[in-house]
């Protein structure tokens, strides 16, 4: 008997756990892992210890196991901060969630549910404008270090607004917005390109995987 | 503030960003009397005493509290407890199911670990029973090996240790105990990931290289000096503080020997710079090398980094962001937001 099929959110949520998917794991992790070995895929156990995660968890109709989560530091003037990164769906549809569980948590640019009703009071970090071009916004291939070193520079920028009331590095205005103009030039080298050798010999051709563009 | 010394420094470092937040130990604190209450309720008679052991006991947890050991001593007049370690250790995984925060209990060689719901910080309830000579005997089980048994344990003396070597070092141990562990933990970012050192060893080789009053910068110095003597030595060299026939470093295998060794040469170089410094700038520029972006000193003024975020010229180095134009470049992104909702 098949078992009972999943409701959406989870199914979306274990997209890490289906066929093919090690391999975007591997582009996630591989090289990031190398150039940072402080980034950890946390296990249930631990992720259990997570106040906020398990909010998040529940919140959004998951399970703690559906989740595939990372953690790294961000060493700040408001001392080590926990990050957290939370692929609920595949990364090249879905973006991820970035959490800081340590630390001020008001901030200029933190997305709801707010804690005690305080607009911008959260743990989940809103780290880039999602209508922006490629070059703006976080990308596959940018790796989990390219995700975590956003955050570092987020965390940065909001001990400065805390500080201050300016916050220092770019920001887009709150809610809907017109994306900022294409400008290539700003692009970083990718870490984890997806041309790579193991995308080449993957059972399942790469270009079957969904892409941002027609999600 | 304005800092005028290396101590002052250090000082202002290890109470704003080292230390164990306030909240967090209350909450520690109101968890473990709590902890003990439901425990004596559930194990009626067969409760004897209890008292507080590890790290939180001897306040040398850095950044958050991770556990807290709690030793349970047990009342066994007919000898039935005694005669299985493993069956007592499952009397106190029941028992612990009596404080209602716990979610999840887990049986492990010594303690039962249990996951409290809504803490970060977890309770590892320790089972001992009294030897009848003043000192105690602690569960030991290891089913691969066939092992199930108690063994002679004095878990107070380990405390008492860290109290007199405090009181013998005016005060400097416990704090710079905090430091050197915040270093230890850079390195990692999940409780699953190995520190380049057990945390006791951290312990154990700052209580062997201090033996007198001293500044804490020079405690630090002392620390990684004594850290590099024993790491280079491939046999167990660190005696436990509170039992001189143990010793800490007997399991620690040789790769993560070698590993730990290399981070801490590399810290060393930056300690014997700044310790070599006449400027002091200069030397906390060269602790902020060792501990990051949250140790005051010139290179890490708030200042530097906003200037650099404001021309896209903030990069990352280790995990920290930072001026340094030699650091990694990240996506340079807009930081956005929800929209406010009108009023």
């Amino acid at each position: 008997m098949a078992p009972p099929a999943l409701p959406p959110e989870r199914a979306a949520a274990q997209w890490w756990t289906q066929p093919g998917a090690w391999e975007v794991r591997w582009q996630l992790e591989a090289e990031s892992m190398r150039r940072d070995p402080t980034i950890a895929q946390l296990s249930l156990r631990v992720m259990r210890r997570m106040p906020d995660l398990v909010a998040y968890a529940r919140r959004h109709g998951l399970q703690l196991w559906d989740l595939l989560a990372y953690s790294a530091n961000a060493e700040s003037a408001d001392g080590r901060l926990r990050l957290v990164a939370l692929f609920p769906g595949h990364p090249y549809t879905t973006d991820p969630e970035v959490l800081c569980l340590d630390g001020p948590r008001q901030s200029k640019h933190r997305n709801p549910p707010f804690d005690d009703g305080v607009f911008g009071k959260s743990a989940l970090l809103c780290l880039y404008y999602r209508k922006d071009p490629d070059e703006r916004r976080w990308l596959p291939e940018h790796g989990l270090l390219g995700l975590f070193d956003i955050a570092r520079l987020h965390v940065a920028n909001e001990y400065e607004w805390r500080r201050t009331r300016v916050w220092p590095g770019e920001d887009a205005p709150h809610g809907e917005t017109p994306p900022a103009r294409p400008d290539p030039a700003l692009a970083v080298d990718p870490i984890s390109p997806r041309n790579t050798v193991l995308h080449y010999q993957s059972p399942s051709p790469a270009a079957t995987v969904p892409t941002r563009e027609a999600a | 503030m304005s800092i005028k010394t290396e101590q002052q420094a250090f000082e202002h470092f290890e109470a704003e960003r080292v230390r164990v937040p306030d909240a967090e130990n209350q909450q520690a604190r109101r968890v473990q009397q709590e902890f003990r209450n439901a425990l004596k309720e559930a194990l009626g008679g067969r409760y004897a005493d209890s008292f507080l052991a590890g790290s939180y006991r001897r306040k040398t947890q850095a950044v958050h509290l991770k556990d807290l050991d709690i030793i349970i001593v047990l009342s066994d007049p007919t000898g039935e407890l005694r005669a299985s370690a493993s069956g007592t250790l499952a009397l106190m995984k029941q028992a612990a199911f009596a404080y209602e925060p716990v979610t999840v209990a887990t049986t492990k060689c010594r303690a039962v670990e249990c996951e409290l719901d809504g803490y970060t910080f977890w309770a590892d309830l320790v089972p001992a029973l009294d030897d009848g000579q003043g000192g105690y005997l602690l569960a030991y089980v290891d089913r691969k090996e066939g092992i199930d048994e108690w063994r002679p344990a004095d878990p107070k003396g380990q405390t008492q240790a860290c109290h007199d070597k405090n009181d013998q070092t005016d005060g400097a141990y416990v704090p710079v105990t905090r430091i050197c562990k915040f270093w230890n933990a850079s390195f990692v970012s999940s409780p699953d990931q190995k520190k380049p050192l057990p945390s006791y060893l951290v312990e154990s080789i700052l209580f062997d290289a201090l033996t007198g009053p001293v500044t804490w910068p020079e405690a630090v110095l002392a620390f990684f000096e004594a850290a590099e003597r024993h790491l280079a030595n491939p046999q167990p060299s660190v005696l436990c503080p509170g039992n001189p026939d143990a010793y800490v470093d007997e399991q620690l295998d040789d790769d993560r020997r070698v590993a730990a060794l290399a981070k801490v040469q590399a810290a060393l170089v930056h300690a014997r710079a700044a310790a070599a410094q006449t400027e002091l700038g200069k030397a906390l520029d060269e602790w902020a090398k060792v501990f990051g972006p949250s140790f005051p000193a010139p290179s890490t003024r708030p200042e530097l980094l906003a200037a650099a975020l404001r021309s896209r010229a903030a990069t990352v180095v280790g995990a920290g962001a930072s001026a340094s134009p030699a650091g990694r470049r990240a996506p340079v992104v807009r930081s956005h937001g929800p929209a406010r909702p009108s009023s």
